[in-house]
């Protein structure tokens, strides 16, 4: 049977770290309380002149170095964006350019945060169904461009990067399962309304619809219980505990939430990967970024079993099992 | 500035920054918790409104989920700051 193996991983942050006292335009005591209340003490901002696209090519071209593989023998790109270059065309064609890959087909897809998972579902299917070889998925995301500078309950979660994964077929391991979820009656609890054919950019009345919203509440009760339900569903097929996974990369979105559902799993915090509180919420690329460091620190090594997991806008969710 | 003019003036405010607010009938029992997408970091966003508008300091405590409208009110009377 063919598996869909990670060859290498990949990641890129832009250099320039905005910590939460630099956010001084909000009051004193609320940018004490950030840190407390997400978990959050920093994130990096894209440069002026980076986009999304810019910042998938640099996490895309670290994971081909890693790999040494070579740009023109991809087959296809996949990127993961809620916060593409444009409306269209697909952020993935200018990635595709920028890395030189011309005999790889390249489409975006977007389920907000949870892109991540469905990425890697969709990459291993593409694999398992013996139509292609190789499959790079990147997720990038500039979220400091569609977050109202003003509005204290989006902005201080949020921050920018992207992360890639190079899926090869391999013989054994790799994805072993993927569960995705998806629950369109909360189509409202996290989006940007206007800019779209809903609500097009002369029909926005309030300037605050043509930025990024989330119902802070709805989305922590929805995350704690569907991201620990589907981390269970997910080794379930495999007959596998939770405290038979040696690490857990979950959507960096609240460590409070990171918490919550660790404990609903009955695992210690120390198998949850964290690295929210440098680089924020960064919505899909989260959990290839945090992939990434988990595998170059030794959190994650050869063999290990890991669950990928994230949750976000749709409302969507799902997770992965993955023997690294 | 009368109750009814605070209260005018903070439904106001809530619709510029709860633009999901628009619809709802506030009065002085109206909990913060009953505002649409109303959290402990988006109360920074009302207390950031209500300083601006009415000039006075609003302690974050003030705005708790199940604090009602009239005691912002309250407090926006008692600093003198709802006069003008």
């Amino acid at each position: 049977m063919r598996h869909a193996v990670i060859s290498a991983t990949g990641s890129y942050l832009p250099t320039n770290e905005v910590r939460n006292e630099d956010l001084n335009w909000f009051p004193a005591d609320a940018l004490r309380n950030i840190s407390e209340k997400t978990g959050v003490n920093a994130r990096r901002k894209a440069a002026e002149n980076q986009c999304t696209s810019d910042l998938a090519f640099l996490a895309a071209q670290k994971c081909l170095e890693k790999a040494g593989y070579p740009p023109d023998e991809l087959e296809a790109i996949i990127v993961s964006t809620s916060s593409p270059d444009r409306i269209q065309p697909a952020t993935a064609a200018r990635v595709q350019r920028l890395l030189g890959a011309r005999n790889a087909f390249a489409f975006d897809i977007n389920s907000v945060c949870s892109g991540s998972v469905y990425g890697i579902s969709l990459a291993d299917s593409m694999i398992k169904s013996g139509n292609h070889n190789n499959i790079l998925f990147i997720a990038a995301e500039v979220y400091t461009r569609i977050l109202n500078k003003q509005d204290f309950s989006t902005l201080p979660y949020f921050g920018d990067g992207a992360g890639a994964i190079l899926f090869q077929t391999g013989q054994e391991g790799g994805v072993l399962h993927s569960v995705l979820r998806t629950d369109g009656n909360g189509v409202d609890v996290i989006c940007v309304p206007g800019g779209g054919t809903m609500m097009p950019f002369e029909q926005i009345a309030n300037p605050r619809f043509a930025y990024f919203k989330m119902d802070g509440k709805a989305v922590y009760a929805f995350a704690v219980e569907k991201g620990a339900e589907v981390v269970l569903e997910v080794l379930d097929k495999f007959r596998v505990t939770p405290t038979d996974v040696s690490l857990f990369v979950c959507h960096q979105a609240n460590v409070n939430i990171l918490n919550a559902i660790a404990e609903t799993l009955g695992v210690s915090m120390d198998k949850f990967f964290v690295n929210l509180d440098r680089y924020g919420n960064t919505a899909s690329a989260s959990v290839p970024i945090a992939l990434d460091e988990a595998l170059d620190s030794g959190r994650a090594k050869s063999g290990d079993l890991v669950v990928t997991v994230a949750f976000g806008g749709g409302l969507s969710w799902g997770a992965n099992l993955i023997q690294v | 500035m009368k109750k009814e003019g605070i209260v005018a003036k903070i439904t106001e405010g809530l619709n510029e920054v709860f633009p999901e607010s628009e619809s709802m009938e506030v009065n002085g029992e109206t909990l913060l918790d009953e505002i649409p997408y109303w959290d402990s970091m988006a109360s920074v966003n009302l207390q950031i409104f209500l300083e601006t508008a009415f000039g006075c300091s609003v302690p974050a405590q003030l705005l708790s989920a199940e604090t009602p409208i009239g005691d912002i009110v309250e407090h926006i009377q008692a600093e003198g700051h709802g006069a003008h």
